[in-house]
């Protein structure tokens, strides 16, 4: 069959363009009542603050709290003993630089000296004999 | 209706006022919906585009850029996407623009003294069975009168290719639509591209 020519081909087309689909007649109010409910949903999602009680999400924000609060005390309790048993391991594993020594000039030959005793008489010291202490015990 | 008014009118309606969706949805309903109709060939499911086409605009507000162009031709390109959306979850893969012969639709011949009626639905069927690109192109062209430009600014694509794809749509309703010469009554306007 012949194809149609550019004139009857428009001819058929503006037969079908005269014809215009409709939508149903509930299909505003339908729209409509769909509009409402997603702006209404919005709005009370706005209008309700953390903590109230019709909050729909609040369950779910109190069980993240939770689940923060049980991981980090999870967290410290793992740190404390780790920490006590790194301790028990290694008693004499103390930084040397947190000894504290002292040396005390001990039983060395004092010269007597008087009350009106000048720098000029001071004599140098010809004995040291120095002794470390390392705790009170050793000090007494 | 002017863009910057329209563009109130949008913000105004995602704020949750109630009469400026109103005037929206009653100024483009009729045109969103009869192009989601042409362009699935089906009542409930261009009434369900339809309806999300405008929800979308209100939940995505910022999407309408009302120097980039009207509001009625962001709504026909949001309506162009749902419907490619919508078949390419319906099909694993569409034929969007091929020139494949095999799927031309089968027009009966009509009967002497059939009315308007029957050749209106020839003529959907032979346009629902027309490649998407070449359908969307000849709707937007032959029903909607927009211009050649202004459908490549809805399709994202230059004018010279929808000429092209309205070009072959021709070609191919005026074979499918051939046994349908005995209905046509006197030659309407002819509206060339």
């Amino acid at each position: 069959m012949n194809p149609l020519n550019d004139d009857q081909l428009d001819d058929l087309l503006g037969q079908a363009k005269a014809e215009q689909p409709q939508p149903s007649p509930a299909f505003s109010e339908r729209v409509m009542r769909a509009y409402e409910e997603q702006t209404g949903r919005r709005a009370s999602h706005r209008s309700h603050g953390p903590g109230t009680g019709a909050d729909p999400v609040a369950p779910f924000r109190l069980r993240k709290l939770l689940a923060a609060a049980a991981l980090i005390l999870i967290g410290a309790l793992a740190d404390r003993t780790l920490q006590a048993s790194h301790l028990l391991g290694n008693p004499r594993s103390a930084d040397p630089a947190t000894v504290v020594e002292r040396v005390v000039y001990q039983d060395c030959p004092v010269p007597s000296s008087g009350p009106g005793l000048t720098f000029n008489e001071l004599q140098p010291v010809r004995e040291i004999k120095p002794r470390v202490v390392r705790s009170m015990q050793d000090d007494q | 209706m002017e863009n910057g008014q329209e563009n109130r009118l949008v913000q105004r309606a995602a704020e949750g006022e109630i009469e400026a969706f109103r005037v929206l949805f009653e100024t483009h309903q009729d045109a969103v919906f009869r192009l989601a109709c042409r362009l699935t060939g089906a009542h409930d499911l261009a009434e369900d585009l339809t309806q999300e086409c405008f929800l979308g605009l209100i939940r995505y507000p910022g999407r309408f850029d009302a120097r980039r162009g009207s509001l009625r031709h962001y709504l026909y390109g949001t309506i162009r996407n749902l419907v490619r959306q919508r078949w390419q979850a319906s099909r694993r893969e569409i034929p969007l623009d091929d020139d494949a012969e095999a799927d031309l639709p089968h027009v009966s011949a009509l009967e002497p003294g059939v009315d308007d009626g029957d050749v209106s639905k020839a003529v959907h069927a032979a346009i629902a069975a027309l490649p998407v690109l070449q359908r969307e192109a000849l709707v937007l062209f032959e029903f909607e009168e927009l211009s050649l430009e202004q459908i490549a600014g809805i399709s994202g694509c230059d004018a010279g290719t929808v000429k092209s794809r309205l070009h072959r749509a021709r070609v191919r309703l005026r074979r499918a639509l051939a046994p349908c010469r005995d209905g046509m009554r006197a030659a309407g306007s002819p509206r060339k591209p």
